[in-house]
């Protein structure tokens, strides 16, 4: 550890009118499962795509493994397993073929090679699949391949891109599984996604993004501590009277409250058994709730609290 | 290699896409090959022809002697239905009517509405004769318009006729099959078509796979140079071209009973430059990056609409002027017109400076492409 692998400096890309990156600043350790995690449209892909030199740059700088990272720098290129968001496998080749071609734009040897896809294969449970067209595979499978296609020549640092869209549960836990593991191997991982439940999950380090910038950096305890919120409340009321909510918003260590929809939401900043101070509150004032329950501050919470909107529309 | 490798992959998934142009082709060469192909040719044949004198003059003379030449007579008296009976019942092949006044007008120079004629609708030789009879005259108004009397223009039009005649029967002979065979010039002219369809129904699809935005910066992020990979596309491409010529150059070899001479050279080295002037009409179409639905209207339009503005379908001297103006300006234009030179056919004749400078317009076209594929490589790359 200590040894840092990728550094973004200052980068700034626009598009046109539109400032996709502005003034982006990233360093990622070896051994870190680091997380880029924002909205769609904050910018993580194209951060991704400058880091590969895929696209042309503003003004900033980038170094992947301590040396400049250019088009023309095959020697890091050679290291690095990418995952794009959008599948790029060939329709026309199995599943085989597939993770052979990309693995074989690294690994020339062919005995080597033979192996490596298979262990790509086996650890992205497609063994049955290894004769199918991309076309025949479910979108969690799918994703499952290109994810092999990405890591099948054992690069040192994987860059995986939104790797779960449009994934079901099972397929979603499969990956995150693998890319634990990946890490366990000892990969340094940078996992893109809009996810917070992933993002926590599985992340040792984790950046927040919003419009092109980075709003937030640390681990999900330090990026929790950031912000004032401890618990949040939310109690199912059915008729909540305007006295009532004054009366909650009065309690030690409540900051914000919010009823709509017959759901009361408390929040505090610090304090102890707030659950049980709200609900004698209202048994004392005979208010009958059904349904109660206390979360602890989410990245959402972060992400609320600084940009003041959530980080994904309400599901 | 993997680059390479993959392209081949792909592109034998891509390749049923031309098989149906290359079975439907080879089919037909096929049974033409074994057919021989008959034409028919005027000067060939003897027809049997009644001429009814009503003008009596020292022109009207002259014309029967002129449609009498290398023809057979047959008497028919001035009756329509014994006309009627004589064409229905085939004893005259085309019954002549000069009309009264034919001399008087020739002389003042008005070559319309002199005579009438009778023939089977259905009759080859007849039609042939009416072309021929069409050419006599305009030779005659020629003539007549430099200064000649009637008659001196008369008996010169039938002498130029007469060369001609021999100059184009010599052509044909000319390519009688031990030289170069009308079977084998209509493959290499529909070959003009065929290539073009083939290659944009099965290499513009493998291109575009290749360069699909996503494979190729997939493959950009790896640690093969840029150069490597484009240089393996064209590899892919290049040996896809090669192998498609040297089938159809040595199936047209085959078909055509192993004949091998200039002539024979001359078409095939033709048919290699067109082919890399369809590739790279193949690589335009493909460096637009249509979709799959798209891309096989491009392919007719092109295909069909060159063929046609070309004289792939239809004889160059067929066309009308318009059309071939427009000809000109596309490639398959020079190709079909060099092949056409190699035949003797459609009023073109054999002279290998011509042929060369019709190489020479293609090679240019296929250079020009090139250039334009790359400029919108190009464009493209920057717009991404
Ligand atoms: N090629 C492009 N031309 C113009 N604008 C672009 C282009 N690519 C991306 N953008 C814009 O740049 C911004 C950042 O896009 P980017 O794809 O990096 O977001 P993202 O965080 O990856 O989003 P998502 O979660 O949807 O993948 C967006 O506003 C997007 O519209
Ligand atoms: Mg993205």
């Amino acid at each position: 550890m200590g040894n840092t692998i990728v550094k973004i400096d200052n980068l700034v890309k626009r598009y046109k009118e539109l400032i996709a990156l502005d003034h982006f600043s990233l360093e990622i350790e070896e051994g870190e499962i680091f997380g880029l995690l924002g909205p769609n449209g904050s910018g993580k892909t194209t951060t991704i795509n400058c880091l590969l030199s895929l696209l042309a740059y503003d003004k900033g700088n980038i170094e992947i493994f301590g040396e400049k990272m250019t088009p023309v720098n095959y020697k890091v290129k050679k290291e690095i397993g990418i995952i794009m968001q959008n599948v790029a496998v060939f329709d026309e080749l199995t599943v085989y073929e597939n993770i052979d071609y990309f693995c074989g734009l690294y690994i020339k040897d062919k005995e080597t090679r033979r192996k490596y896809v298979d262990e790509a294969i086996a650890f992205v449970g497609l063994e049955d699949f290894v004769k199918f067209y991309p076309k025949k595979l479910s979108g969690g499978l799918l994703r499952r391949l290109n994810i092999a296609c990405g890591i099948a020549h054992k690069p040192k640092l994987i860059i995986l891109d939104e790797p779960t869209v449009a994934v079901d549960p099972q397929s979603r836990n499969k990956i995150l599984e693998g890319i634990q593991e990946l890490n366990k191997q000892g990969a340094t991982i940078i996992y893109t996604s809009h996810y917070m439940e992933e993002v926590e999950q599985i992340c040792t380090r984790i950046a927040i993004m919003d419009k092109g910038k980075k709003i937030a950096e640390g681990t999900k305890d330090e990026l929790k501590r950031m912000i004032k919120n401890t618990e949040t409340l939310t109690i199912e009321i059915l008729d909540l009277s305007d006295e009532m909510l004054e009366k909650i918003r009065a309690l030690n260590h409540v900051y914000e409250t919010d009823y709509s929809d017959s759901r009361l939401e408390v929040r505090f900043s610090g304090g102890k058994h707030n659950l049980i101070h709200v609900l004698n509150l209202l048994q004392e004032n005979n208010v009958s709730f059904s349904r109660a329950y206390s979360e602890l501050p989410t990245l959402n919470d972060v992400f609320l609290e600084i940009t003041g909107k959530a980080l994904r529309d309400k599901e | 290699m993997q680059v390479f490798k993959t392209f081949l992959k792909v592109l034998k998934k891509k390749l049923p896409n031309a098989l149906i142009f290359i079975g439907v082709f080879m089919a037909i060469a096929i049974a033409m090959a074994n057919s021989g192909a008959e034409t028919a040719k005027y000067e060939d044949y003897e027809m049997k022809i009644g001429i009814i004198d009503r003008d009596n003059s020292k022109e009207s003379k002259a014309l029967s002697e002129f449609v009498l030449d290398g023809n057979k007579p047959v008497d028919i008296a001035d009756d329509e239905d014994e006309i009627l009976d004589a064409v229905y019942y085939e004893r005259a092949g085309y019954i002549l009517i000069i009309k009264e006044g034919f001399g008087e007008k020739l002389k003042n120079g008005d070559l319309n509405d002199l005579f009438e004629n009778y023939k089977l609708p259905s009759s080859v030789y007849g039609t042939l004769f009416d072309n021929r009879l069409d050419s006599y005259l305009n030779s005659v108004g020629a003539y007549m318009s430099s200064g000649l009397e009637p008659t001196e223009a008369m008996s010169k039009a039938q002498e130029a006729m007469n060369v001609e005649t021999k100059v184009t029967m010599k052509n044909f002979e000319d390519t009688g099959n031990d030289d170069y065979s009308e079977n084998f010039s209509y493959y290499y002219k529909y070959l003009a078509y065929i290539l073009i369809s083939v290659l944009i129904t099965a290499l513009c699809p493998v291109l575009l796979i290749m360069n699909r935005k996503e494979i190729k910066a997939r493959t950009i992020c790896s640690s093969i140079t840029a150069s490597s990979q484009t240089f393996q596309i064209f590899l892919g491409s290049g040996g896809f071209v090669l192998i498609i010529w040297i089938f159809f150059a040595a199936a047209g070899y085959i078909l055509t009973d192993g004949i091998m001479n200039q002539k024979v050279l001359l078409a095939m080295l033709n048919s290699f430059i067109f082919i890399i002037i369809a590739a790279g009409i193949a690589m335009l179409i493909a460096a637009f990056e249509p979709s799959s639905n798209v891309l096989n209207m491009i392919a007719n339009v092109v295909g069909l609409g060159m063929s046609f503005l070309c004289g792939v379908f239809v004889p160059q001297d067929l066309l009308a002027e318009g059309v071939l103006t427009a000809g000109k300006f596309l490639p398959a234009y020079w190709y079909v017109k060099a092949n056409n030179m190699l035949a003797g056919t459609c009023g073109e004749v054999f002279s290998k400076s011509e042929i060369f400078k019709c190489f020479g317009v293609e090679v240019l076209y296929a250079v020009a492409l090139f250039a334009v594929v790359m400029l919108v490589m190009r464009v493209k790359r920057k717009e991404a």
